[in-house]
């Protein structure tokens, strides 16, 4: 192979490894799109964000069976007597934009009040700012809401100060916060395929840890 | 004879490219993400429940809307994220926990250090105990680049079996590991591990292995 060839190969092989690198370094893998954080300011200068779950159309079921999943989602229930359900749902800020995706978990677990108690674990995840790890007990009187409706029922009590519910911890933007919340369940109505129509509104409120 | 020659340059040149991207001799800082010991609580799962992106190059590499994937959510706000519902089995192979699982594309994915990363958040909920929170990492890039070697090769996608760990230790994130939160496990601590296994059929392509090490002050 003559010099002459030998330059173009290597020019050749030289500029497309380089290119490949380049085009791997600055590929544009995805990214999450990021909204304005819909929060208000407290006294304590803290922070109040409202999230909102819209059901039935927020509930997350698995589309291939084309099914509406019941309420709840789906239970759990390895003897007949113990039940844990788990539900998956899209989540929106004040403004009823989808801004992240949140799983609840339900079960009754030992010590949480003077006896066993039903209790909640929330995980809302917000992909452009992190997640929150909540938990609370929940009020004996939620079955209520579906009895008459419509009908609203607060579904947090405790075990945070004033019956609210606490942020285990948060991650990424929300790393470092201490906070409380609360849910919110509004019933508007039940079809007649049992399907409930309303919204789950949770309301936190966060600082930061001194 | 030259533009042959310069269009040989340019084909070796993108796949030595191509091959030392796949196989990275800098390959990253993947590690297990704790020392997870003996005595852990070790158990396989697989989805009840599995909607969002799948494990895929074509999820990872933000691609797979134009190849129309049907389990993603078409909501700009979390079309890279997945959540799932899982039971969680003991080795005796009974159904010991339920856990819930949510995932979005790490935004500090990098090819050229091999990172293809996910944040994941676990909740696990044992009946009538208690529940505990996992943060993690996940890194995906021994998989998708498994996967593409493989097509490379013209053979087809993982074949059933293949087992990764995939949860790492991220650098610089503050909350990472395990997190109690109620029942005889509020307060807990602890370390877990999650194994990725291919299972072609099944809803989200794997089911895995969890190893949880769970410390009850």
């Amino acid at each position: 192979m003559g010099s002459a060839l030998k330059s173009i190969f290597f020019a050749g092989f030289l500029s497309a490894f380089a290119l490949v690198l380049v085009v791997a370094g600055f590929y544009p893998l995805p990214a999450h799109i990021r909204y304005v954080s819909e929060t208000i300011a407290l006294p304590n200068g803290g922070r109040q964000e409202t999230f909102t779950i819209e059901l039935p159309s927020d509930r997350i079921a698995l589309p291939k069976f084309a099914r509406t999943a019941p309420y709840p989602r789906q239970g759990f229930s390895p003897d007949g007597q113990e039940r844990v359900t788990a539900e998956m749902y899209r989540l929106r800020n004040s403004t009823g934009t989808v801004i992240g995706i949140a799983s609840k978990m339900i079960g009754r677990v030992p010590g949480a009040a003077p006896r066993s108690a039903w209790v909640s674990d929330w995980i809302l995840l917000l992909p452009s700012r992190g997640a929150l790890l909540l938990n609370q007990i929940n009020a004996r009187r939620t079955a209520q809401a579906t009895t008459t409706t419509p009908n609203e029922v607060q579904v947090t009590a405790g075990p945070g100060p004033g019956g609210a519910g606490v942020l285990i911890r948060g991650t990424d933007e929300f790393a470092g916060l201490i906070g409380t919340y609360n849910e919110t369940l509004r019933v508007e109505d039940i079809d007649a395929g049992g399907v409930m129509h309303g919204h789950i509104k949770l309301v936190t409120r966060l600082e930061k840890e001194l | 004879m030259k533009a042959l020659v310069g269009i040989l340059g340019i084909l070796i040149g993108i796949g030595s490219a191509v091959a030392l991207l796949l196989l990275n001799p800098f390959y990253p800082h993947i590690e297990r993400s704790g020392n997870v010991q003996r005595g852990a609580m070790v158990f396989d799962y697989s989805a009840a429940e599995y909607r969002g992106i799948a494990m895929t190059p074509l999820s990872f590499f933000g691609i797979s809307k134009f190849f129309g994937s049907g389990d993603e959510f078409y909501s700009d706000g979390i079309r890279h994220t997945a959540a799932a519902v899982l039971l969680l089995k003991n080795q005796d192979g009974q159904t010991a926990a339920l856990a819930t699982k949510l995932t979005a594309v790490a935004e500090t994915s990098d090819l050229l250090v091999g990172d293809l990363g996910i944040d994941s958040y676990w909740n696990v909920f044992w009946p009538n105990s208690g529940s505990v929170f996992l943060v993690g990492r996940e890194n995906y890039w021994p998989v998708i680049t498994d996967v593409l070697i493989a097509g490379l090769r013209g053979e087809g996608p993982l074949s059933t079996g293949e087992q990764y760990s995939v949860t790492v230790r991220p650098e610089g994130r503050r909350v990472r590991g395990i997190l109690g939160s109620s029942g005889k496990f509020t307060g807990a601590t602890g370390l877990f591990q999650d194994d990725y296994i291919s299972q072609p059929n099944s809803p989200s392509g794997a089911v895995g292995m969890v190893t949880m090490q769970i410390n009850v002050e």
